[in-house]
């Protein structure tokens, strides 16, 4: 029961430094109230578990109440500390007339003027500091991983760490890196600047899914701590009811942060439904906003099924209900069922969003307009519905009916068309470009190379009798790799490079940024490509120990995630280096024709637009200028 | 199987993709289309991938203000095409693939069952018949991360479940892999033809010890050469899910009928067995040198004194061993986690280990127990008497109810049917007691589910309900026809017959009962 402790202290330390920064009162006075509620509440629900004749004894429950309880007052406190005494955020926007001409970066300084921004350029902002920090903190872990798997047998760490550090590396990875990548982090920024609007339609919502997102990603590393996860990122059941470790902290983190993704989609839908320049109908919108729109569309239709999933595993957990447990007549393959109704929509809230950052980097890197705009567009909406409807491949070995098994294989087939469609549709974008060979478009080209291979070999997966030899071995592993990796987060870094200089004002080192994707694409491929040998050989997946056969394998991949962790630092050290010492970025450098390049300053100033921009033409006129 | 062990296990293999395909249907189901996704793959991916990078060089912007040659940005028919040529191919592998994957999953009607449990962290076989059908007297039952012999040329049939969480049955060799459920029955089954069966061994030696002929037989059996395909488990099931590692060994029918009645004549208890039990279950959590692992150690814990979480003191006896080993939970040693599964070993493995963990402990077993001779079966000690029904009650009390069933359910019926030719005899009886009744009740006296059938005729029982009755030909017949309406006091109203007995072998049966005085 740590995580209902850790849950309420950091809900409580929240809303004691909201109020003392509201009311502009004493920060300690309410700072005190905070620390005295979190352990006040963590011995009364201590005493409550003692009376209710929970086996575990008293002094240990006081204990962990304690420790945990003091997590959310150190929160406050730190929050408290750093706000200043007095400031309403809605005061801002009256009054400094003369700052509209400045960036958004400096229209206001201080803290606060980050943490209570409504501004969605410094929301996005923020979501990117947040996420990379995420992202390298997940790829530690997949290093970690790589290493230990160098020899068959034990190399520095044992089995309950190793199945520790797989679980944090999948649950970080996916539910706070890739879902919150593209949309919460480049499309908060994006989305309006290329709809010519000033905001996105719920500006306090955008900011309340950023503090859930905190709120949820806090539980989350306190996870780290609290001895961690040893279930898998998917938390299958009955092992996740049995396990030790803080499955309920991390289950409830997964279950915060959901809401954060309903709300950030919620906000997209609207603000691209109604906040659209003058003139910009629904086929002059760019196609990172259709991409986004279908995105949107599955995060707030699937993610509340994860949430009730969650739930009920919480309660499985904690007041054993038997809901999955077949002991009292539940069902362990309910929960997969139930898990996969979510997430394999999630994969396409993953993947959707780099489709339509590819669409953007292929057309400014072949200064070409996309070829079969609206195909490409609807093929985004056919992903999002078909995806709703094939859940079940993830589950062809687990016992359901061979009928059932059949449709959903069938179904899967069907999604693969779409995808292929974009990926022809790109392809034939670069005949007769002028295609560039700068940072964003390698990262693009990574994209199209690896994401192919990783669509193609997903039709072994979806196909049932190879799928029934396949199945949780590391073929499957490579698949998602080469799918997740090789397709969101290839176009999630070219996406940063693309608009860093909008994001910052500053160039980057061109060269640094191509070497990065060079870096990672040979990284990349000789981690994964080797993982579909020995996982068609049969080599499964979450092994800590293996037999011999396997090893050269393994350790060619080894050698590939050291590749791909320094390609990946190249990235990381060409960004910050262009902080220092880049030129001044232009505001077009890209000569790119959608709006967030041709109608703002870089970088853009505080209110986007200084006059209401007008759409007269598609997205990529790349033509238009010559006449 | 040590750490060592598993990982110097060998799959054989002859291509760079698949392993080497062991089983009738491996090539036909999944290679085949394997290799049909593989070709259409390469195809596509060069598709792709050479225009990509011919357009990336023949087009390649030389100039900053080089403009495209053309903004031409649709074509119906090239989308129309590039649609549906996929499509057609995606139906033709959908297909194959589908067809592949019902010959995986329907067995054949004559395939021989074998019951597989799957644990934390290892697998359970019991066999129930030979390989010419025979059902056997007693079943073989092989435990832990084990070698399991299964002959060449007959389909097998595995009906699987799980007594704690999921973990999947996967033999790359054969192509075949099923989730295994707590619960939850599901199947796998293979066929390996003669010629990936083993080969006799060339001169083998025996070691010292092996002297029965029995104990010859399964030595020799596991000594043949090749054969040997690994079994994974593929389902995460927590930290030694990737030590769940065992193989399975072919071998043609009449070694492996040899083998499979060596392997289900009683060994009896010993330190050796313990120490085998051991290295297979124990092992993961409890060191034998005094370390800490999960679990206390092994290590002078006999007749050590403690106390548990929850403050009481206890004892390490052997009933204490027995209880911690079947109810895990219930006395945990203070500073431990609760995480020990519960075990499910029959008598002499318990023994065996009992006896294992008492050479693990240098002095001598002190104060007022008694001396080392007495308590080496545990005969005398109560508990260990008054215990043995808990080995019989396990199955009805946990997970799976079905496990009291299940050779009725599956075996059965085929022997029953044998043995409802001719008139009612005791040897007809017997033929249906082993096919039937020997799943919950006993010849020998012993508790199982059921009352023993050991001197039951005539005898006067008392019910649930306080009535009393007498088990004659009236009483049984009864008893057979409606299980459950008188309840032997203290015995679970569970019994269920797989099929209705005709009246010759429900004779048959009560004439061989009374053979059992």
């Amino acid at each position: 029961m740590p995580a209902a402790f850790a849950a309420l202290t950091y809900g409580l330390a929240f809303l004691a430094a909201t109020i003392a920064f509201k009311k502009n009162r004493n920060t300690v006075f309410w700072y005190l109230i905070g620390a005295v509620g979190g352990i006040a509440f963590g011995a009364v629900y201590a005493a409550m578990r003692n009376l209710a004749g929970d086996d575990a004894n008293m002094a240990a429950l006081v204990k962990t109440g304690l420790t945990y309880s003091w997590i959310g007052p150190i929160l406050a406190t730190i929050i408290v500390g750093v706000l200043p005494k007095q400031d309403d955020p809605n005061a801002h926007h009256g009054d400094e007339h003369d700052d509209h001409h400045a960036s958004y970066l400096n229209a206001k300084k201080g803290v606060n003027s980050w943490i209570v921004t409504l501004d969605h350029k410094r929301i996005g902002l923020m979501y990117l500091g947040t996420v990379l920090v995420f992202f390298f903190t997940a790829g530690m872990f997949a290093v970690l991983l790589r290493t230990e798997l160098w020899t068959p047998g034990e190399l520095y760490i044992g089995p309950e760490t190793y199945n520790r550090f797989f679980t944090l590396h999948g649950a970080i990875m996916v539910f706070l890196v890739i879902i919150p990548s593209v949309p919460a982090a480049l499309g908060n920024f994006v989305i309006p600047l290329q709809l010519g609007a000033k905001d996105v339609a719920f500006p306090k919502l955008n900011l309340m899914s950023l503090y859930i997102f905190w709120y949820g990603s806090s539980i989350a590393l306190t996870t780290l701590v609290a001895g961690g996860v040893d279930t898998g990122w998917t938390f299958y059941t009955p092992y996740s009811v049995k396990s030790d470790g803080a499955v309920i902290m991390m289950t409830l983190s997964a279950f915060i942060l959901g809401f954060s993704s309903i709300l950030t989609g919620l906000n997209f839908i609207v603000t691209i439904h109604k906040l659209r320049a003058p003139g910009m109908t629904w086929f002059r919108i760019p196609l990172f906003i259709w991409g986004m729109y279908a995105t949107s569309i599955i995060q707030v239709m699937a993610t509340p099924v994860l949430a009730i999933t969650l739930l009920l595993l919480i309660v499985e957990r904690s007041v054993g209900i038997g809901i999955f447990n077949p002991q009292l007549g539940g069902d362990p393959v309910l929960f997969q069922h139930f898990f996969w109704f979510y997430s394999h929509p999630a994969v396409y809230i993953m993947i959707l969003p780099g489709m339509a950052v590819q669409s953007e980097l292929i057309a400014a890197g072949t200064h070409k307009r996309v070829f079969g705009y609206s195909f490409v567009a609807f093929s985004s909406l056919a992903i999002a519905f078909i995806s709703f409807i094939v859940w079940g491949h993830h589950m062809f070995v687990s016992g359901q009916s061979e009928l059932v098994s059949m449709i959903f294989s069938f179904l899967t087939f069907l999604v693969a068309i779409p995808s292929g469609v974009k990926v022809f549709n790109w392809i034939a974008t670069m005949y007769k470009g002028s295609i560039a060979w700068n940072t964003p478009m390698m990262w693009a080209f990574n994209f199209l190379f690896l994401f192919t291979i990783g669509g193609l070999t997903g039709l072994y997966l979806g196909t049932l009798s190879t799928d029934v030899h396949l199945h949780d071995t590391y073929f499957v592993v490579a698949h998602f790799h080469y799918v997740m990796m090789g397709g969101t987060l290839m176009t999630f870094v070219g996406g940063i490079f693309y608009w860093w200089p909008k994001i910052t004002g500053k160039m980057f080192n061109d060269g640094l940024g191509v070497l990065s994707a060079l870096v990672v694409f040979v990284g990349f491929n000789l981690t994964f490509f080797t993982q579909f040998f020995f996982g068609s050989q049969g080599m499964p997946r979450r092994y800590y120990q293996y037999i011999e056969q396997f090893q050269t394998g393994h350790q060619f991949s080894t050698v590939g995630a050291y590749i791909l962790l320094a390609g990946f630092l190249i990235a990381l050290y060409a960004l910050v280096d262009s902080l220092r010492r880049g030129e001044p970025a232009p505001d077009n450098p890209w000569g790119m024709t959608t709006m967030e390049w041709t109608h703002t300053a870089t970088p853009p100033v505080e209110h986007n637009f200084l006059d209401q921009p007008v759409c007269d033409r598609g997205p990529y006129a790349f033509d238009h200028d010559e006449e | 199987m040590t750490p060592e062990e598993l990982i110097a296990m060998n799959m054989p293999t002859d291509s760079v993709w698949l392993p080497t395909a062991a089983s009738t249907v491996a090539v036909e189901a999944v290679d085949k289309p394997y290799y049909l996704i593989y070709y259409t793959c390469v195809v596509t991916f060069f598709l792709i991938v050479i225009p990509m990078f011919y357009f990336m060089v023949k087009y390649k912007r030389r100039s900053p203000d080089q403009k495209a040659e053309s903004q031409a940005d649709h074509s119906q028919l090239i989308e129309i095409i590039w649609s549906s040529v996929p499509l057609i191919f995606f139906v033709i592998i959908f297909v194959w693939g589908f067809r592949g994957y019902m010959m995986l999953q329907v067995e054949p009607p004559d395939s021989m069952p074998i019951y597989v449990r799957g644990y934390q962290w290892g697998w359970e076989l019991t066999y129930v018949e030979d390989a010419d059908r025979n059902v056997l007297s007693e079943s073989a039952k092989i435990t832990g991360r084990e070698t399991f012999v299964v002959p060449a040329g007959r389909p097998v049939k595995l009906i699987m479940h799980s007594s704690d969480v999921l973990h999947s049955f996967f033999i790359p060799n054969f192509r075949q892999k099923n989730d295994v459920l707590p619960g939850r029955y599901t199947t796998v089954w293979f066929e390996v033809p003669n010629e990936f069966a083993a080969t006799p061994p060339k001169d083998l030696k025996y070691p010292e010890g092996v002297t029965s002929e029995g104990e010859k037989i399964i030595y020799e059996t596991l000594h043949w050469e090749g054969g040997e395909y690994p079994i994974f488990c593929t389902e995460y099931c927590g930290k030694d899910h990737s030590r769940m590692l065992s193989k399975f060994k072919v071998v043609p029918q009449e070694q492996y009928n040899k083998w499979v009645n060596a392997a289900s004549s009683p060994g009896g208890p010993s330190i050796k067995r313990g120490a085998k039990i051991y290295a297979n279950v124990c092992m993961a959590c409890h060191s034998k040198d005094g370390s800490r692992v999960v679990g206390p150690s092994f290590k002078n814990l006999y007749m050590r004194k403690g106390k548990t979480a929850d403050g009481q003191e206890y004892v390490a006896d052997d009933a204490y061993i027995k209880q911690s080993i079947y109810e895990p939970n219930r006395m945990i040693v203070e500073s431990y986690p609760p995480a020990m599964p519960a075990q499910n070993l029959n008598d002499d493995e318990l023994t065996s280990i009992i006896m294992f963990i008492k050479s693990l402990s240098g002095a001598a077993p002190a104060e007022g127990d008694a001396p080392a001779e007495g308590d080496a079966p545990a005969e005398g000690d109560a508990p260990a008497e008054g215990d043995a029904p808990a080995d019989g009650d396990k199955p009805a009390d946990e997970a799976a109810p079905a496990e009291g069933d299940k050779p009725a359910d599956e075996a059965a019926p085929p022997a029953g049917e044998q043995a409802a030719a001719g008139p009612p005899s005791a040897e007809a009886g017997e033929k249906v007691y082993k096919s039937i009744c020997i799943a919950c009740h006993s010849i020998d006296g012993s508790r199982l589910v059921g009352p023993t059938m050991k001197a039951m005729y005539g005898r006067k029982t008392k019910g649930t309900k306080g009535e009393e009755y007498v088990l004659d030909d009236a009483g049984m017949k009864n008893a057979i026809l409606n299980p459950n309406a008188n309840i032997a006091d203290g015995y679970p109203p569970a019994m269920v017959l797989p099929k209705k007995l005709s009246d010759a072998e429900i004779d048959s049966v009560i004439l061989y009962i009374k053979t059992l005085k």
